[in-house]
């Protein structure tokens, strides 16, 4: 009996936690929100190492001061600070971290803003700075596959153990 | 019921692993970790992540004992001829980090070059030859290119990773082609007055204030 009670606080608790995540996933990927892991203290106050901004990309016209914006600086990195000037003409965007004491060295140019920050979670970022480099998604993967495996294994077997059990009571 | 809790609790398992993920895989975002603060004496540069001095300036007085010339194949003493400088560095922070040089004359001397380097990156124990492995062609502008970079704001670096102390050397030298003629005038080269500087920054691509 006791064991039926956890078997379903523990559903309960998976369900109630993927109903979120799944949730959470679905509404960033229909709204074009990209989320980015922080891996340094440029920002602190604002967020810190090991939360997540998230960024949606904007018109450069819609840019003002005080925003924050995710920047690409090659394919794959991407630092996010707070606008301190905008350059119209020239299209860029002066950054500017707000831990630093100076700006960046480079202005921004507006097709390489990846987004303006629309929120942050913080600690979920870690997430990504543990498992985030290619060899760690690759070990990601097979342990979806391999636990996928598993349940299916597992709901197998109990199937039919409880099949047997039924044909023992019949 | 049970049957559909079992089925239930397998697809939200299988939901729950796509979502971590889907959070994995997201890209870093990080910053240059700049700070105006400058160490400007000794010879250790101690930084962390932030909150600390990531530039340190060293201003020496160097006596060359000759002009050479890293260009020249023929020229034997190029080690024996170069000043070379030890730097301490230790990332205290908790990321890797580059270590970019910049190195400047700053009184009349013509002719100043340099070359940073570890002991890990010699060949044969010489610089020369390590510079000859190094650059695509013994030139000025090669040399220049692989200091600062083209755009004069990026070049080469020395990887630091968290918690790791390296004796960085900064090599400089006078070309003997650049001096050659107030040599013959009569024209010292001790007293040149070199300021040396070293950026610590994140281990991300990008410009960097020289």
């Amino acid at each position: 009996m006791a064991k039926i009670k956890v078997r379903n606080i523990l559903f309960n608790i998976l369900a109630i936690i993927t109903v979120i995540a799944v949730l959470f996933v679905g509404f960033n990927l229909i709204t074009g929100t990209k989320g980015y892991a922080v891996t340094s203290n440029s920002m602190a106050d604002s967020f810190n190492r090991g939360d997540i901004v998230f960024s949606r990309k904007v018109d450069f016209n819609e840019l003002k001061k005080g925003d924050v914006i995710t920047v690409r600086v090659n394919e794959s990195g991407y630092f996010t600070h707070r606008i301190v000037d905008i350059d119209s003409e020239k299209r860029t965007v002066t950054t500017k971290g707000d831990a630093n004491n100076s700006v960046d060295p480079m202005p921004a140019e507006a097709e390489k803003i990846a987004g303006r920050m629309v929120y942050s979670i913080p600690f979920l970022g870690y997430i990504s700075i543990v498992l985030g480099n290619s060899s760690h998604t690759n070990i990601l993967l097979i342990i979806q596959i391999v636990t996928a495996a598993l349940l299916i294994a597992a709901n197998t077997i109990v199937s039919k153990k409880q099949k047997m059990r039924g044909d023992n009571n019949e | 019921m049970n049957k559909v809790k079992r089925i239930s609790a397998l697809v939200m398992a299988f939901m729950l692993v796509l979502c971590i993920g889907y959070f994995s895989a997201m890209s870093p975002t990080s910053a240059w970790f700049y700070d105006s603060g400058v160490i400007d004496s000794g010879n250790s540069f101690i930084f962390g992540d932030l909150s600390v001095n990531t530039k340190f300036v060293s201003k020496n007085n160097v006596v060359f004992d000759g002009a050479t010339k890293f260009n020249d194949p023929d020229e034997k003493l190029f080690d024996d001829v170069i000043n070379v400088n030890e730097i301490h560095v230790t990332n205290q922070g908790t990321i890797p980090a580059r270590l970019y040089a910049g190195v400047a004359n700053i009184g009349n001397m013509k002719g100043l070059r340099w070359f940073m380097y570890t002991d890990k990156m010699l060949v044969d124990s010489s610089v020369k030859k390590t510079i000859e492995s190094v650059l695509p062609e013994l030139t000025d502008e090669a040399l220049s290119v692989y200091n600062v970079g083209a755009d004069g704001n990026s070049g080469s670096y020395i990887l630091i990773n968290p918690g790791e102390t390296l004796v960085v050397k900064i090599a400089t030298w006078i070309d003997y082609d650049s001096v050659s003629k107030a040599l013959s005038g009569g024209f010292g080269i001790e007293n040149c007055d070199v300021q040396m500087t070293l950026f610590a920054t994140q281990d991300v691509d990008g410009a960097v204030q020289r």
